[in-house]
């Protein structure tokens, strides 16, 4: 009953989308808005809520998967963080856009982070140190830091802006190579259809590495067209769904098979 | 009005009293998570499922590979230790640790049953 009204409200954002896309293309060639508000930032957030949406069905059934409260926690975080940076592309200043960068270095370090304790767990098969789960908080949590120090010292926002864009891509590309390695890693060790959720992360992987060398490209003055970024962002997005979609459903299926009753 | 999930516990802890030799038992999906487990430890318990289903799975792909059938029984062992899975209908598998001192012919009966069992169930 839970899941129906979930398509049925996925349906109706679905289809709000595609019209609101279809006045916003007019409005693009009407006005000439910036790139940044275009039918690929709707569709992007479409996804990545829908994304968000799945995760909060998954972490219900997070007991069934037990492999610790806390990658669980930075997985759902991971996904939060990015729904929110993908929200502040409908905003051009450039103190949100800093602050979207803030939410996509949050959304690397902890979706990173749930698949190094995922590795440990699974692949190595060990409990992960208590310090360790509060690493990632603190690695974190320095950005702002250091983001709210820049605008205390009176540095120019578009300058702030362009610094976190680069934080921002440095912080994914090193994450989505941690992340190729520990997905790569388990697909080793699980079987059945867990193989595809790992294998969906790795392209997911793949795809943020390749979006962000893109984008680090360009802030270094090389031209890299913003459709082809889009494009492998947009990729990203899709890849990412797919994945915790499939976990969804495996975890669902067995929530059904043992919540039966037989008396 | 009892789940299944305390239903296939039962049934486990009875089949780990009816065979003292049988140290942890457990059922899973073919996907390695875990439906029933008599271990104690949580990580140790989904370490188990997750390997187990692996453990079956490759056994599978080598089986069809060379008869064209799938696994019933897949039985491996250590110096003091053997592990038993066995094919529960088409989703799931029922896995026993045991010490290297009960028949493996006992073993593979009680097993068995067990695993008529937890089909009535599944089904």
């Amino acid at each position: 009953m839970f899941f129906r009204g979930i398509k049925f409200i996925g349906a109706i954002i679905y289809i709000y989308g595609i019209i609101i896309c279809y006045f916003m293309s007019d409005l693009l060639e009407l006005y000439g808005l910036e790139e940044n508000i275009g039918f690929h930032v709707i569709l992007s957030n479409l996804f990545w809520w829908m994304s968000v949406i799945l995760m909060i069905i998954a972490y219900r059934y997070r007991k069934f998967w037990n492999v610790g409260y806390t990658p669980w926690s930075f997985l759902f975080f991971g996904f939060l963080f990015f729904g929110i940076r993908e929200l502040g592309h409908l905003c051009t200043s450039p103190v949100i856009n800093s602050l979207r960068h803030i939410f996509g270095i949050w959304s690397a370090i902890f979706m990173t982070s749930a698949f190094i304790f995922f590795f440990i767990v699974i692949y190595m098969r060990k409990k992960p140190y208590l310090f360790s789960t509060y690493m990632p908080v603190a690695f974190a949590s320095m950005f702002p830091i250091f983001m709210f120090y820049m605008y205390f010292i009176e540095a120019n926002t578009v300058y702030i802006n362009n610094i976190m864009n680069i934080m921002e891509s440095l912080v994914w590309m090193i994450g989505s190579s941690v992340t190729i390695y520990t997905t790569f890693k388990m697909g080793t060790r699980v079987s059945g259809g867990f193989v595809n959720v790992f294998m969906f992360f790795q392209f997911s992987a793949y795809t943020a590495f390749m979006w962000k060398f893109l984008g680090l490209l360009e802030t270094m003055g090389w031209p890299v067209p913003y459709s082809i970024r889009e494009v492998v962002e947009m990729l990203f997005g899709i890849f990412a769904i797919i994945s915790i979609y499939l976990l969804t459903k495996m975890l669902r299926k067995l929530s059904r098979d043992m919540h039966g009753n037989k008396s | 009005m009892v789940t299944k999930a305390e239903l296939f516990l039962n049934i486990l802890l009875e089949l780990e009293r009816s065979n003292p030799d049988i140290l942890t038992s457990a059922i899973v999906t073919l996907d390695g998570l875990t439906m029933a487990s008599t271990a104690k430890d949580t990580p140790s318990k989904d370490t188990f499922a997750a390997y187990s289903a692996a453990a079956y799975k490759r056994a599978d792909e080598s089986m069809e590979e060379l008869s064209g059938e799938k696994v019933d029984i897949l039985v491996f062992g250590s110096k003091n230790h053997r592990v038993f899975s066995i094919i529960v209908g088409n989703y799931a598998l029922l896995i026993a640790l045991t010490g290297k001192d009960g028949e493996i012919g006992n073993n593979i009966s009680e097993l068995r049953k067990a695993a008529g069992k937890i089909e009535e169930l599944l089904i």
